[in-house]
């Protein structure tokens, strides 16, 4: 894959990316969508984040540093966010919306799962330190696992390194194996 | 920690605070509500009117402990005990060694300190153990801390609690739904026992229903797809997105 993000077709070979793609220039539709998310409030874009993009409270909240009860005060107008979580609010509709432009099925989903195999960071931990450019670049397969958190997560391999692997096991329930080990 | 099991880690093991720990508590004039489904670190009192309550904690995993969205009908229960007066290295206490003790700091929200122990174990039918004897159910991480110290009680070994998390996912999830699911259908007011159990039913239908519960499984492509349906059914149902 090479040249910009408007390519009109992606193929990665990677499972999360889809086979054709709108020819949307990804940065202009994050700078669309955050604009328009700014318009439209606080409780639209948060319905807007459950109801088109499958998110959970529990992950916005997270990637906001709030608390879920927080949240919903602000969906139900019982309180107002401050500017800087208002813009926060804004970053996350205009970033799934790029990402679905560069042609993640489930921008939702790819936050949150692990950047690398290394490590249990995952792209939920980076929204609010990490530039649009180098998320999308990183979607996109042009910019490495690795180098996305050398940028961005000082020690990450000593700090967040990941000890176990998870799967499913055969009864259907997820379960954990030290990594390396077989399936149970 | 030199990786050839020769090193040393003197890192605590961490202790939620009780204000991280508790989702609900009884006391003070609140109830746990009956909405919130069973969970593991779930506390009950099991001989009311006694002049020491006998409080037993659910600590099955969280899956095994599930019959679909209702509880299993025997489940196994630590023994809680009365410890003694709080004091400032109770912490120190739990984080430096006493791995087979789970801390209940403040559980009946008074001075006394209260522990689960891992080595007193009984196995009991469900039935004992109705949501209004509930005196208090855990949050995510109160319940990811349950199972933190009872892999390392058991093994020794220390998995991070983010990694805990991630294969709790899909559990937490369906958790999450179903207690909004049973809140939009029954009333804090008019919420029984009965109620909540039909609300429940109602809720494992959407979940089994389209492969959702194997969806939910998978975070990637799986999750956001069941979230969307569940926001869209609460939508049309009782006019009101969840949570």
């Amino acid at each position: 894959l090479g040249g910009s993000f408007s390519s009109a077709i992606v193929l990665l070979g990677q499972g999360e990316i889809q086979g054709a793609v709108e020819a949307t220039d990804p940065i202009e539709e994050f700078e669309r969508r955050q604009s328009l998310a700014l318009r439209e409030g606080v409780a639209d874009s948060l319905s807007d984040l459950a109801m088109t993009w499958g998110m959970s409270w529990v992950d916005i909240a997270r990637i906001l540093g709030v608390s879920v009860p927080a949240l919903r005060k602000w969906r139900l107008g019982e309180a107002k966010p401050k500017r800087d979580n208002r813009k926060r609010i804004a970053h996350i509709v205009g970033l799934l919306s790029a990402m679905k432009a560069v042609g993640v099925v489930e921008p939702a989903g790819r936050l949150s799962v692990g950047v690398v195999d290394d490590s249990y960071l995952t792209l939920r931990d980076l929204v609010a330190s990490a530039s649009v450019t180098d998320v999308l670049d990183y979607v996109a397969g042009r910019l490495a696992g690795e180098e996305l958190l050398d940028k961005n997560v000082d020690g990450w391999r000593e700090r967040y390194r990941a000890k176990i692997d998870t799967y499913v096991a055969a009864d259907g329930e997820r379960a954990m194996r030290m990594r390396g080990s077989q399936d149970l | 920690v030199d990786g050839r099991g020769g090193g040393r880690d003197d890192r605590p093991v961490p202790v939620p605070d009780e204000t991280e720990l508790y989702e609900a508590r009884r006391g003070g004039g609140a109830e746990v509500p009956l909405t919130i489904p069973y969970r593991q670190g779930d506390v009950f009192e099991v001989a009311a009117g006694a002049s020491e309550p006998s409080l037993r904690m659910l600590f099955m995993h969280p899956c095994t402990m599930r019959s679909g969205v209702a509880i299993a009908d025997h489940v196994t229960v630590l023994r809680v005990r009365k410890f003694g007066k709080g004091s400032a290295r109770d912490r120190d206490r739990w984080e430096a060694g006493n791995y087979s003790e789970i801390p209940l700091r403040k559980l009946l929200q008074n001075r006394n300190i209260y522990d689960a122990e891992m080595s007193k174990i009984d196995t009991v039918d469900s039935a004992t153990l109705p949501r209004t004897s509930r005196i208090a159910s855990l949050t995510d991480a109160g319940m990811l801390a349950v199972q933190h110290r009872l892999i390392f009680h058991l093994t020794r070994l220390s998995i991070d609690y983010p990694e805990l998390e991630q294969v709790n996912r899909a559990l937490l999830a369906e958790l999450e739904m179903q207690r909004s699911w049973s809140e939009l259908s029954v009333p804090a007011q008019a919420a029984t026992e009965t109620a909540v159990v039909e609300a429940e039913e109602a809720y494992e239908e959407f979940l089994a229903a389209n492969d959702r519960r194997i969806r939910l499984r998978d975070p990637l492509e799986g999750e956001a797809g069941v979230r969307r349906e569940f926001n869209e059914a609460c939508l049309k149902q009782f006019g009101s997105l969840p949570g």
